[in-house]
């Protein structure tokens, strides 16, 4: 019964917490660093398993366990240059993202797999969408 | 009925075989095109599953050994995201039957792994 554990738990973060709530702040409690995004949505990811708990630990788990090392190295990708691979690891990270839930993030990444954007930009982007990532990589830990 | 999936990302793999079994197929998966061929080449599948961007051999070339130098005929269904459909035609022109734009609906997959198994 865990799955609907892991399901229960975000739904009330989803739906019992305000807006207020939602916010993140950065260490020292000062919202000025605030984004306001929702907590992971694990609806897709409830659906592909069908009631089997053990493909959603796993599937959470890989994410959590292998995404730290995967965004310091588009961050290393963007602040070398590298857009071609930092292109491919966006087109990679797409999809796990809507498989764990995070999806304000997408939009961000998204831009980045584009390649429409350069530079001071393409930094700020990927700096945004990793800090998403990263809180909802907290979340999902909270989660399993 | 037995299946082959050819897929670089943990994930995707994961998702699919998940679905792919709890409906009583059988499933190998590879993670790179030439070993996609070299599976092709010792077994006898019902039905190919790739994605277009894999290591060393890719989804539209593996498709065209299939159909050109292989000479075979197990329907070819392709895993694409969406905004690729430049390339989604191109594997069609080299014969694919069907695509399904990832991230995937599990339902979706299986109509559509169904429906061509059904026509084979």
């Amino acid at each position: 019964m865990e799955v609907f554990k892991i399901v229960a738990v975000n739904i009330y973060y989803m739906t019992e917490t305000t807006p207020e709530n939602k916010h993140r702040s950065n260490e020292s409690g000062n919202f000025s660093d605030s984004i306001n995004y929702p907590l992971p949505d694990l609806s897709y990811l409830v659906e592909l398993a069908d009631g089997d708990e053990a493909f959603i630990k796993e599937i959470i788990t890989h994410f959590v366990e292998s995404s730290p090392g995967f965004l310091l190295s588009m961050k290393e990708s963007a602040m070398s240059g590298d857009h071609k691979k930092l292109r491919f690891a966006a087109h990679t990270l797409l999809p796990q993202l809507t498989f764990v839930g995070i999806l304000a993030a997408i939009p961000y990444i998204e831009k980045i797999e584009s390649g429409d954007i350069l530079n001071a930009e393409l930094i700020a982007e990927l700096d945004c969408g990793i800090k998403i990532i990263n809180y909802g990589i907290e979340d999902l830990k909270k989660m399993i | 009925m037995k299946i082959l999936v050819c897929e670089d990302d943990f994930m995707m793999i994961k998702a699919i075989e998940h679905k792919l079994k709890s409906e009583g197929y059988l499933v190998d998966v590879v993670t790179d095109g030439n070993q996609a061929i070299e599976k092709i080449r010792q077994g006898d599948y019902d039905l190919i599953m790739t994605d277009l961007l894999m290591p060393f051999v890719g989804g539209l070339e593996l498709i065209n050994t299939v159909r050109n130098e292989l000479l075979l005929k197990m329907p070819i269904i392709v895993l694409s995201r969406l905004g690729n459909e430049d390339t989604i035609i191109e594997a069609f022109k080299l014969g694919a039957d069907d695509y399904i734009t990832k991230p995937f609906s599990p339902n979706e997959v299986s109509i559509r792994v169904k429906r061509l198994l059904i026509k084979r």
